[in-house]
């Protein structure tokens, strides 16, 4: 991954933890390169390209909400949601998906749902969106 | 991947959130780290392993 691809990642990731939405970007190779390394996942919208996913956030409201306070991000999953309080070290808030709230409070789970994956590892990127 | 209620039926595999909790903070923990670098495959493997996520189903590739 070039510097550059580095960086532009750099700023992908820091507007979702800001604001909970990905940035507006212009098209270019630096974004199609970190597309093909698994790095985002595009969505063409209006002609553009939008950041659909940027592990573990995402840029839609299909998987996992996350919310802190006043505060909201969403992830693709329930471990993407896990994965944005770690990243966002987030000593307390909830992740709710499928229609299950998660209390996480200084990293711990206090629920007996369980994670399901039914995608093998190999497969995950094959259709990342169903995974 | 979703979360099931316990004693719901489903294919594939299901993990407890326990695990969940603690592969996603090594899994995701360092990506608004300034120094940020893309993992290995292997790294992500040794990472799944670590919380005991092997076999067959868990290989990457």
């Amino acid at each position: 991954m070039t510097e550059r691809e580095l960086a532009l990642r750099r700023r992908i990731v820091t507007a979702f933890a800001e604001t909970g939405e990905p940035p507006e970007l212009p098209d270019g190779p630096a974004l199609r390169s970190l597309a093909a390394q698994h790095v985002v996942v595009l969505e063409q919208a209006g002609g553009a390209p939008r950041i659909r996913m940027a592990h573990p956030f995402a840029g839609h409201r299909e998987g996992a909400r996350v919310d802190a306070g006043v505060r909201t991000w969403w992830g693709n999953c329930a471990w993407d949601g896990l994965g944005i309080v770690a990243a966002l070290g987030l000593p307390a808030a909830t992740v709710t998906s499928h229609g299950v709230t998660l209390r996480v409070q200084a990293g711990a789970v206090g629920d007996d749902a369980v994670f399901h994956i039914a995608v093998p590892a190999r497969h995950w990127w094959d259709d990342i969106a169903f995974t | 991947m979703r979360l099931l209620r316990s004693g719901e039926d489903h294919e594939g595999e299901t993990v407890d959130l326990r695990t969940i909790a603690a592969l996603a903070r090594d899994w995701y923990g360092d990506r608004l780290a300034p120094d940020w670098r893309p993992r290995s495959a292997e790294e992500s493997q040794r990472i799944l392993g670590a919380h005991g996520l092997t076999g067959a189903f868990w290989r990457l590739g």
